[in-house]
């Protein structure tokens, strides 16, 4: 079981973080004052009136343009971290940087086809 | 050429399968004509192997040093493409081109998909002559399939009204054997090649023959593999009790097939056993009980196909069960293990095929006319159709055994053999001529004798296709029969040589 | 390493680099070509490319040679067994998209997509079989199911192809999850993802006094499962029925071939070093340690599976779902190949799977030409064809018989070598002329074989009997356009002359 011991700073900070949690929740709830009332029990506190449910159907265009934001997205932390773990270690090998460049655009022209494809495929088109 | 003539009689017919289907499929004419063409060369060419073949001056292996071919086909695998004939070989390859040539003439009488029929036809034929030939193991059940499946359409498609069960059973029974046949090639493969000095001749069959691979095995084992390609050949021969599935498919199947059926066929299994069974394994099969066993076996072939032949209400079926019957001596003959009896099986295999077929097509001709094959419903044709007549009669009392015809020979020498081997149980097998007389001339009394009835009247007697068929069976029965050494004498030494390996 | 050594690690990957320029080409042309023309351009393109890259893997530049061995930090391996299994997925790449382009199934639909579709799964599947660590192999599992989940539902206002995606979906969703969780086992286990790490580690540790063999089996099963999902093994086989009923038939035949062919690829990867060990069921039943109990496993999986398969396929009366269990069935004859764990039953395995390959692809041809021309692949479609056009008839025949092994055909020859395999372990387990449980064991197994083989005439020959014995309503004559008789002939032919198997038994013996 030695090699769970670097382990255990993560798990004491689960430990804690749970119990942090655990611990405000119980004690907001022991401590704190309770006056309820209708208009503290509404969803909004501001004083409107929901008037009708709340899961209502969303125009499909809205679940297009959050896959194609989360597609975007995963690629930008990609390439930020891929930058950084491509900052070799040590000295730098002659051309390497070339290397690393080169694998980088093959990566943003097949992301520039796949926006090139979204756009002609018309995902891109709100109305 | 000599090289190449077993090469060219085995796949000839595949190139006439191929003309044949490149033809128009509505050109009836001129697909007979190619059919007629090609196995006229085939039996043309199977007819000069007859003539180069010398009987007297076989290779050391046994076989024909001029027409012999090996060339290394598979090498991993250690197969060959090795082609050879010996005088059995020699005689049933030229009896396979004899009946496949006329045959295509009786198959004139095939109406509907004339294309497919004489293509699955001519591929029927590779298949034969290739079995006869082939002298690698692999190269052997690859042709044994290859028979196969043409067969099993060939039966379906154009058979009589019950011919899905037939053709059904025709192929369960034949691939049931087969398969066999094939884990005993298997075993053979291992025992082999798991040297590697000897690996190369696995599938050698006359190396396997010569040098005895499984010669320090245990004997169950060595019962083990005899009786697995036994049960394989016999269920082609048929013998008691796997005939079942010969009666169904000689009698849905049409007349051409029928006759390729019992004439070729059949032959397949008991060349199998000599080829095969009895070389590969003689110490099993000269063992006593083996030798007893087989011998009453075939005695029983030959006493219950008789009983049942006897007891048809349906011409070909009779016709079908009379094969039975006359190849159980076939097996009696091989089973004593005397001279004479193998020269007589090996001659009463050619003999049937002559007259086997001929009756097939005697019955064929019937049948066309009448579109029945009721025993009792026929009577008095004789005098309607007097040529057919008299073919009819060279060709029942062929198979009879009449003295002075093919069958006669075939017989008299399988007795001769068994009688050395044991009187009673000859005795005992001679009843079987009896009964072959005896349904023999009945059927012949109830279809041609008697008053001629009315609704036969209109038929006319046999035509022209028919008589190119059955006139050179006719003499060709007759001939045999009265020289019986112009066939006897190309496979005597093969014989002799056969039974060296039994002289303890 | 130098700069150079980073540009010829690319090298051995140059297939799949073509591959994926072609897949952005494809999409691309699928853009700007007009839609009447674009089925043909993307197809040919499409073609071509993965010819190109076939030629690379049958012809690799000299420089591979050089490079071969570990690349990208020994994430790709480049061995006989990628070569080989390469091959047969960019030949069956190529011949899907011929098959596409004959196909009426998907003509409504946009070709490019589905053809980029083909080479992605292509893609994941010839990396899969190169990958050499398990984050690699996942990658590459999941690219080739990703794409075969869209192209199984690709006829979308079709119920059964939408329910056919469906079903596949997540039936794979949950295998791959089964694998990965198998995978981090390994991993706990052994402390690296590198596939031959991970081998030798257990390895070593199984050969050691008091080695626990429970989480070690626990996590082959888990891994397996996730193959066994791919190779379509009982008991991962109920999606294959209905995915290859409702996809296009040439995304069925592709299925059938490469996606199977690529769990069978993965199979050996991990499989394969055990093979050169002694780990035989003989050392399994004297003491039950190690490796030893791979073989038994296959052998009872083997079993399930072609019975199974070949059962169920009895009572089929559409074609396509018939060829579907027929599928199972011969999973479950490579699966005995497995059970003999010798370097030369991957052999087999590998010589089965060629011409399984061969002779199924062409039957789904036949189906392809037939729903094309008659309207559906129930058994009802094919009565009377022979009498409609004997060429299909006849190829279809040939294919049939092929798939139940019976000689003159390349099924004949496959199954040969595959029992010979089996009965050789056999006899090798034999001590002298005495017979010992393993041997039993195999010789045992190939009698199941040879049974299921029997079995599985019997619905080969319902199509067969449907196509010869009996007539249809419609007896008009069938005109097939040269593009698919020359198609089924080409593949009979190939059939009939696989006889002749020296070229490819050479070619696996590189292995």
């Amino acid at each position: 079981m030695e090699y769970l011991h670097p382990y255990i700073p993560i798990l004491m900070i689960v430990v804690l973080a749970a119990a942090f949690a655990v611990v405000t929740i119980i004690a907001s709830a022991l401590i704190g004052p309770h006056r309820p009332g209708r208009v503290k029990a509404l969803p909004y506190e501001s004083g409107m009136v929901p008037f009708h449910e709340a899961n209502i159907r969303l125009p499909i265009k809205f679940y297009v343009v959050a896959l194609l934001f989360l597609l975007f997205d995963v690629e930008t932390v990609l390439i930020l971290t891929w930058a950084i773990a491509f900052r070799a270690p040590g000295a730098p090998m002659p051309g390497f940087q070339g290397y690393a460049f080169l694998v980088m655009l093959f990566f943003m022209i097949i992301l520039v086809i796949g926006l090139l494809y979204e756009w002609r495929k018309g995902a891109l088109k709100w109305t | 050429m000599d090289k190449m003539l077993l090469t060219l009689i085995t796949f000839l017919p595949l190139a006439g399968m191929v003309a044949v289907l490149l033809a128009p499929g509505k050109a009836h004419n001129l697909i007979r004509g190619i059919a007629v063409v090609t196995s006229g060369v085939v039996f043309a060419l199977t007819c000069w192997l007859w003539w180069v073949f010398d009987p007297t001056a076989l290779a050391s292996h046994g076989y024909d040093a001029r027409t012999w071919i090996e060339i290394p086909w598979i090498n991993s695998f250690h197969v060959y493409y090795r082609f050879g004939v010996d005088g059995l070989s020699t005689l049933l390859i030229v009896m396979t081109g004899f009946l496949s040539f006329l045959a295509t003439f009786v198959g004139f009488s095939v109406k509907k998909q004339v294309k497919g029929f004489y293509a699955l036809y001519m591929l029927l034929m590779t298949g034969m002559f290739g079995v006869f030939m082939a002298l690698d193991f692999f190269l052997f059940y690859v042709f044994w399939e290859l028979m196969l499946l043409p067969m099993y359409f060939l039966i379906g498609i154009w058979g009589g009204p019950r011919k899905e069960y037939a053709a059904i059973k025709f192929f369960i029974y034949t691939l049931l054997g087969s398969v066999l046949i094939l884990l005993v090639m298997i075993a053979y493969y291992f025992q082999v090649a798991a040297d590697p000095k000897t690996a190369d001749f696995a599938f050698n069959i006359p190396w396997l023959v010569a040098n005895q691979p499984f010669h320090g095995a245990s004997p169950a084992f060595k019962h083990l593999l005899f009786w697995g390609l036994f049960i394989g050949f016999a269920i082609k021969v048929p013998i008691f009790p796997f005939h079942t599935w010969l009666p169904d498919a000689h009698v849905e199947a049409p007349t051409a097939i029928s006759v390729i059926l019992a004439g070729v066929l059949l032959k397949m299994g008991g060349y199998g056993i000599l080829r095969f069974n009895y070389p590969l394994l003689p110490e099993v099969g000269s063992t006593d009980w083996v030798m007893w066993f087989l011998a009453v076996l075939g005695v029983v072939n030959i006493i219950y196909g008789a009983f049942c032949a006897l007891g048809q209400t349906d011409f070909k079926r009779l016709v079908a069960y009379s094969s039975v019957s006359h190849m159980g001596y076939v097996l009696l003959g091989v089973a004593v293990l005397k001279e004479e009896g193998v020269n007589g099986a090996i001659f009463q295999m050619f003999a049937h095929g002559l007259s086997s077929a001929m009756m097939f097509m005697l019955v064929g001709v019937l049948y066309d006319r009448a579109h029945h094959r009721e025993i009792a419903r026929f009577g008095g044709i004789a005098t309607q159709m007097p040529v057919y007549f008299g073919l009819a009669v060279v060709g029942f009392f062929a198979s009879l055994g009449l003295p002075a015809m093919v069958g006669f020979i075939g017989e008299i020498s399988v007795f001769l053999g068994a009688f050395k081997y044991s009187m009673p149980l000859t005795a005992f097998a001679t009843l079987g001529m009896l009964l072959t007389a005896g349904y023999i001339l009945w059927t012949m009394q109830r279809v041609y004798m008697g008053n001629p009835k009315p609704q036969y009247a209109e038929f006319p007697d046999a035509n022209k296709w028919e008589l190119i068929s059955l006139v050179p069976l006719a003499a060709t029965c007759i001939l045999f029969g009265v020289l019986p050494a112009l066939a006897m004498n190309i496979y005597l030494p093969s014989t002799q040589l056969f039974l060296k390996m039994f002289a303890q | 390493m130098t700069t150079a050594q980073l540009y010829l690690n690319c090298l051995p990957i140059l297939p799949e680099i073509i591959l994926s320029a072609v897949i952005c080409l494809v999409v691309l042309l699928d853009m700007f070509v007009p839609l009447g023309r674009s089925r043909v351009v993307c197809g040919l393109v499409a073609f071509a490319g993965t010819i190109v890259a076939l030629q690379v893997v049958i012809n690799p530049p000299v420089a591979v040679e050089a490079a071969l061995g570990g690349t990208f930090g020994g994430m790709i391996t480049m061995d006989g067994l990628s070569q080989f299994f390469r091959m047969l997925f960019l030949g069956g790449a190529a011949i899907t998209i011929v098959f596409t382009l004959g196909s009426v199934e998907t003509i409504h639909y946009r070709q490019g997509e589905f053809l980029s579709l083909i080479l992605g799964a292509t893609l994941g599947a010839c990396l899969l079989v190169a990958s050499n660590n398990f984050l690699m192999f996942f990658l590459s599992l999941e690219t080739l199911s990703l794409c075969s989940y869209v192209l199984a539902a690709y006829i979308k206002h079709q119920r059964l192809s939408a329910e056919a995606g469906l079903k596949y979906l997540l039936y794979g969703a949950v295998a791959s999850g089964v694998m990965v969780f198998g995978i981090s086992y390994f991993y706990g286990m052994t402390g690296t993802v590198q596939i031959n790490g991970v081998i030798n580690s257990v390895m070593i540790a199984s050969s050691m006094p008091g080695f626990n063999v429970v989480p070690f089996l626990l996590a082959t099963v888990l891994v397996l499962a996730g193959l066994g999902f791919k190779m379509a093994m009982v008991p991962f086989q109920s999606w294959a029925p209905d995915v290859y009923q409702g996809a296009p038939t040439p995304v069925t035949a592709f299925l059938s071939v490469v996606s199977k062919g690529a769990g069978f690829a993965a199979l050996l990867r991990v499989t394969l070093p055990f093979f050169a060990t002694n780990a035989t069921v003989a050392n399994a039943t004297a003491g039950l340690a190690g490796m030893a109990h791979l073989p038994v496993l296959f052998a009872i999986l083997a079993v399930a599976t072609m019975t199974f398969g070949n059962l169920v396929a009895l009572r089929q009366t559409d074609v396509k779902r018939l060829l579907a269990y027929s599928s199972i069935a011969h999973a479950g004859f490579l699966l005995m190949g497995m059970s003999v764990f010798q370097p030369d039953s991957a052999r087999a395995i590998m010589f089965y799977f060629f011409m399984y390959f061969v002779m199924n692809l062409g039957a789904f041809w036949v189906v392809i030409v037939v729903i094309n021309r008659i309207g559906g692949s129930d058994l009802a479609h094919f009565r009377g064809l022979a009498y409609r056009n004997w060429k299909l008839a006849a190829a279809m025949f040939i294919f049939l018989i092929s798939l139940t092994g019976i000689p003159p055909t390349a099924g004949f020859v496959a199954k040969l070598i595959l029992f010979k395999v089996v009965i050789s372990a056999g006899i090798s387990a034999m001590q002298g002329a005495v017979m010992t449980p393993a041997s039993w064991f195999y010789f045992g197994l190939a009698i199941v074989g040879v049974i299921n083989s029997a079995i599985s005439l019997v619905y080969y020959m319902k199509i067969m009997r449907a196509m010869a014995f009996e007539r249809s309503d419609d007896s008009s004559r069938l005109d097939l356009n040269w593009v698919e008789a020359g198609y089924a002939m080409a593949f009979a032919a190939a059939t009939v002359g696989l006889l002749y198997f020296e070229p490819i038994a050479n070619l696996v013996n590189q292995l």
